[in-house]
């Protein structure tokens, strides 16, 4: 007994119903026309696209594709946040404790000045000089003293005289626009 | 042609393939042998042409690419028909996830996409048939379709699903009697 013959006794035996809807009944479903020409071309056309894609894009040899794990491996999406903000607290580190060059302080400035050309500045540009400036420049130690060109040491007394004579060599005049 | 391929064994077919530069000429034979018969086993397992020929572009893909591990342990219809049911079988998963659809829902929507499709004109009582097996487990569906369309063996039918031959009748008397019993609840 062949397999259909046994398919058929075994379900005249289940289900007589199937066994006549079997016998009457053909395919159901049809296919598009040609569709059975048309198919072993189609998937022969897409097989060769697929093996032309493979060898239009070699396989990565076992070195670069172990470097490309690596990296990606760092660029997950939290292990790229984390080495982001890391390497910003390093910029930021390397910005604020880095030793910065030290600027000149004004002794070191004016070390390369003489003090002829230093005269010859204040001489010329008198009037930049604020009061304040001038008075605080005014007031000097008795050490610098000597080396200063000022009047020798002159008392209150020396001063008062001095200031008598100039006024009654004075005209009337002249003490009124003094006034 | 019909005669020319039949008088063509799988034995020839495989020498073809065996050889790079004969290989798309036995592949293209393979394909002209089997593609009907696996077609329509998809077609029964799927419905509808568009997603049949889909399936089986997969399958054929799948055994251009590996046809050189097929190990002649088994008969190698019985091998291209496990490829075609396991396709079948991923596509029915895919769509039964993507509707996320009730057993009853997809029985219904099985009937909507029949009346559909352009490609069905068979009689009421082939489509009540079709109606009925769209209501069975898939295991069941398959196993019937194996045995009831396809007139597979039980050896056979056992290669390509890998469950043993008692339970593939179980299988099947279950399935005979559902559909009868759905037969007569409509009558």
């Amino acid at each position: 007994m062949n397999e259909k013959d046994k398919i058929r006794k075994e379900l005249e035996g289940l289900s007589p119903l199937l066994l006549k809807m079997k016998e009457q009944g053909g395919r159901p479903f049809r296919v598009p026309e040609g569709y059975f020409e048309y198919l072993p071309g189609e998937v022969l056309r897409r097989a060769r696209a697929e093996e032309g894609l493979i060898k239009d894009h070699p396989p990565a040899t076992a070195d670069s594709t172990g470097l490309l794990a690596w990296l990606q491996g760092w660029f997950t999406p939290r292990r790229a946040m984390a080495l982001a903000t890391v390497s910003l607290l390093v910029a930021a580190g390397i910005f604020l404790f880095w030793p910065q060059p030290l600027q000149p302080g004004p002794e070191e400035a004016l070390a390369g000045i003489s003090g002829e050309e230093a005269k010859a500045y204040v001489s010329d540009n008198i009037g930049e000089f604020g009061l304040d400036l001038l008075l605080e420049a005014a007031v000097v130690s008795a050490d610098e003293v000597p080396e200063m060109e000022v009047l020798p040491d002159i008392g209150q007394e020396d001063i008062d005289q001095y200031l008598d004579e100039v006024i009654e060599e004075m005209s009337l005049d002249e003490l009124e626009e003094l006034l | 042609m019909q005669t020319t391929l039949a008088a063509i064994s799988d034995d020839q077919i495989l020498a073809l393939l065996e050889k790079p530069r004969t290989y798309e000429r036995g592949f293209r034979l393979l394909m002209e042998k089997y593609q009907e018969r696996l077609y329509w086993h998809i077609r029964r397992l799927v419905s509808g042409h568009e997603d049949a020929n889909d399936v089986i572009q997969n399958c054929f893909l799948k055994v251009y690419r590996n046809i050189h591990n097929f190990e002649r342990k088994s008969k190698l219809y019985t091998w291209l028909y496990r490829i075609a049911t396991n396709e079948a079988i991923t596509f029915l998963k895919k769509e039964q996830r993507r509707s996320a659809a009730s057993i009853d829902e997809e029985e219904s929507q099985w009937a909507n996409r029949l009346e559909a499709d352009a490609y069905f004109d068979g009689e009421e009582a082939q489509a009540r048939l079709l109606r009925a097996l769209a209501s069975l487990p898939d295991k069941q569906r398959l196993v019937f379709n194996m045995r009831y369309f396809e007139e597979l063996s039980y050896r056979d039918i056992s290669e390509v699903l890998n469950t043993s031959e008692g339970a593939l009748k179980a299988s099947y008397h279950h399935a005979v009697k559902k559909i009868e019993a759905f037969f007569k609840a409509e009558l």
